[in-house]
């Protein structure tokens, strides 16, 4: 539920602040749906489906095919995930995996980053790790 | 690694759809018409909340001295008006003349503000969406500008959306009159527009530095760029940043 109503807030803002916010934005849609399909060896429905939200969101905004993650990018994603998820590491390990290669997705949507990298705009972002990691140690406590 | 039936037919559904969009692009740039649509249309509360806030808290900052400054200024608004309305009636007289020597009326295009929804930085690609559409008149290729330059042309229409490619855009082509002559050039992507030959033919280009491109509507002449040469090409320029807080569409007649 957390995630469907960040997914919410977040489509409604893109575009309204600047570039490194967008961005920013940007990383977060990518972090959930990472998150999502990555967070547990069992892919579960309410999961996919938050991950076809996500990435549905992220393809209208920066006009990519529709439903193209849903389809093609999910299976080398679901498949990493199974290589990690067997390696029963520390959940900021995973955290770590999660944030990075997020990292390293929207650089590649986006290779203008490198080039007008500022750390002090960019640091919120360390939120997101945060924030995912806690995601992890709470998943399934009620 | 999945054993859950729903996934699984929820991955047939999402493919059938995948395949539905990428074999009709019309479906997937309507979609995408409609999200931005839903998005402005949720984000009105957030503006109309953020703008009484700021105006609440603005009240509380307010001075006498601006209250008086303010009420000078609404003078100097109306004095102002009258003004215009003066000029405006002094022009529809040269109106009239217009329309005694060509029989016509005063060549005004017609045109519509417009605001950008979602990216405007076109950091993504050089394409934005804005907040009218076919219910507003627009129609596929009308032209979208700031002043008299060009920013791009509409390049999709739903009813309340559009989407615009902006003269950078690859997609975009456009045939351009320099000096009296005209010539096709098309968007790289980056800052300027390169202009095209035929093939096995040697246009020579009679134009030189810093002069400007247009571009011949029915009724008025539009700025693209300027021209410049690069490794010996030329090409035009186009401005590095778009202010697009105030874009028109010019409609169609």
């Amino acid at each position: 539920m957390i995630r469907l109503i960040l997914i919410f807030f977040l489509f409604i803002s893109f575009g309204n602040f600047s570039s490194t916010v967008n961005n920013l934005i940007l990383l977060s849609l990518i972090n959930i749906a990472f998150f999502s399909l990555l967070k547990d060896k069992n892919l579960d429905f309410k999961d996919y489906l938050i991950f076809i939200l996500s990435t549905f969101v992220i393809e209208i905004l920066i006009n990519v095919p529709l439903f193209i993650s849903s389809v093609v990018l999910i299976i080398p994603i679901i498949l990493f995930g199974f290589v990690i998820n067997n390696l029963s590491m520390h959940k900021i390990f995973n955290s770590l995996i999660i944030y990075i290669i997020s990292i390293i997705t929207l650089i590649l949507l986006n290779t203008q980053i490198l080039d007008n990298f500022i750390l002090s705009e960019y640091l919120p972002s360390l939120l997101i790790l945060i924030f995912t990691y806690f995601g992890y140690v709470n998943y399934g406590k009620k | 690694m999945i054993n859950n039936k729903k996934v699984f037919i929820l991955y047939i559904i999402c493919f059938f759809l995948f395949a539905t969009f990428f074999i009709f692009p019309k479906f997937s740039s309507d979609t995408r018409l409609f999200s931005f649509y839903i998005k402005e249309k949720i984000e009105d509360p957030f503006y109309y909340a953020n703008k009484n806030i700021i105006n609440f808290f603005n009240t509380f900052s307010q001075k006498k001295d601006l209250i008086k400054k303010n009420e000078e200024l609404v003078k100097q608004n109306e004095f102002l008006q009258n003004v215009n309305s003066y000029l405006r009636l002094l022009s529809s007289k040269y109106n009239d003349q217009y329309k005694v020597f060509h029989n016509n009326n005063t060549p005004i295009p017609k045109s519509i503000g417009v605001k950008v929804i979602g990216d405007r930085n076109l950091t993504f690609n050089k394409s934005f969406i804005i907040n009218k559409g076919s219910k507003n008149g627009i129609q596929v290729s009308n032209y979208v500008i700031d002043g008299n330059e060009i920013i791009g042309r509409v390049k999709a229409v739903y009813s309340q959306t559009s989407d615009v490619v902006t003269v950078k855009s690859l997609d975009y082509g456009e045939e351009v009159i320099i000096n009296g002559k005209s010539y096709i050039v098309s968007g790289t992507n980056n800052d300027y527009l390169s202009f095209l030959r035929k093939k096995n033919s040697e246009q020579e280009y009679t134009f030189s530095k810093d002069q400007i491109a247009f571009v011949k509507t029915s009724s008025l002449n539009l700025i693209l760029g300027k021209i410049d040469f690069k490794d010996n090409q030329p090409i035009i320029y186009t401005k590095y940043n778009y202010n697009l807080d105030n874009l028109r569409v010019v409609l169609s007649d």
